[in-house]
């Protein structure tokens, strides 16, 4: 009878920290799990985010684009040439101005947007002359540590026939997007 | 004789063991505890900030495909949450492009802001 008491002893301190183990087991697994939720929706958090700075850099561009045609139209409206000029000044070769950079190099430019002019959100862009029309591609990518995003616009600028349909249309009228896809 | 002192000996080790045990295990106890309830409300936290995040982008989004943007500064409760949208004429860009920016509040306290661009046309 003794010797079951004797064997007994401890019984208690050994089942108490049993039970605290599985606790600190159960608690671990929480927290982690808890952990990695919260993690991953901070990261979510910041890819929208990211998505919607390089959008919003794209609109902001095209917003520029149009400003940028408007002037074009405005330039080569007193020229001879009324179709090479405007496509000088989008491409910037007029000689008789010495502000025309032309639209690649303006639309590269933080300093010329208004909103999107933040450190972690880079432009590209690049023009290819398609006989019948310009196609204009921009890429803006938002850079937050890790997170990158990425999407590119295609833009097609159209040439006016004329002078003369230069009173009647509107820059919007010139340009359309083409594609927007996400690149990474 | 022998026998008697130990049983004498080993009397009241059961007791010292069970305060022992329930120390250890008030200890533990309460540590686990803060835990959970930390848990529990950064838990509670991030899906607020989720529910936030998910309900800036749906007004934004609905805000960018409607046909006509008007400026200014609107303001309504969804749930617990209360919406701000500030729509804004960008003058730069005359009346081509609107500036829009939803912020998402829950008990005045800023939760979420996303921001956009429209273009009119």
């Amino acid at each position: 009878m003794l010797k079951k008491k004797q064997a007994n002893k401890g019984a208690i301190l050994v089942l108490v920290l049993l039970m605290t183990s599985a606790v600190i087991s159960a608690g671990t697994v929480l927290l982690s799990t808890s952990v990695t939720n919260y993690k991953m929706k901070h990261i979510n958090r910041r890819v929208k985010k990211a998505q919607y700075n390089a959008e919003g850099a794209l609109n902001e561009a095209y917003a520029i684009a149009i400003e940028y045609i408007e002037s074009a139209l405005g330039y080569a409206h007193d020229k001879e040439n009324f179709i090479n000029s405007y496509l000088n000044f989008l491409l910037g070769n007029c000689e008789d101005l010495s502000d025309n950079i032309g639209l690649i190099n303006f639309l590269k430019d933080n300093r010329n947007y208004i909103i999107y002019n933040n450190s972690n959100i880079f432009i590209e862009a690049e023009i290819f002359n398609k006989i019948d029309f310009l196609q204009l591609e921009i890429v803006a990518s938002c850079i937050d540590e890790k997170i990158e995003r990425k999407i590119k616009m295609t833009c097609h600028i159209l040439i006016p026939e004329d002078k003369s349909s230069c009173n009647t249309i509107e820059p919007e009228d010139l340009i359309y997007i083409y594609d927007w896809k996400l690149e990474s | 004789m022998i026998k008697m002192r130990k049983r004498k000996l080993s009397s009241g080790f059961t007791l010292i063991e069970t305060i022992f045990s329930l120390v250890i295990f008030l200890i533990l106890f309460l540590a686990i505890s803060t835990l959970i309830v930390t848990i529990v409300k950064s838990s509670h936290d991030s899906r607020n900030r989720y529910q936030a995040l998910i309900l800036a982008q749906n007004r934004l989004e609905s805000i960018k495909a409607m046909p006509n943007i008007e400026a200014g500064t609107y303001t309504y409760e969804y749930d617990v949450f209360s919406i701000e949208e500030d729509v804004a004429m960008i003058e730069d860009y005359k009346d081509r492009a609107y500036r829009i920016i939803v912020r998402v509040y829950l008990n005045e306290k800023l939760l979420e802001t996303l921001e956009s661009i429209k273009i009119t046309r």
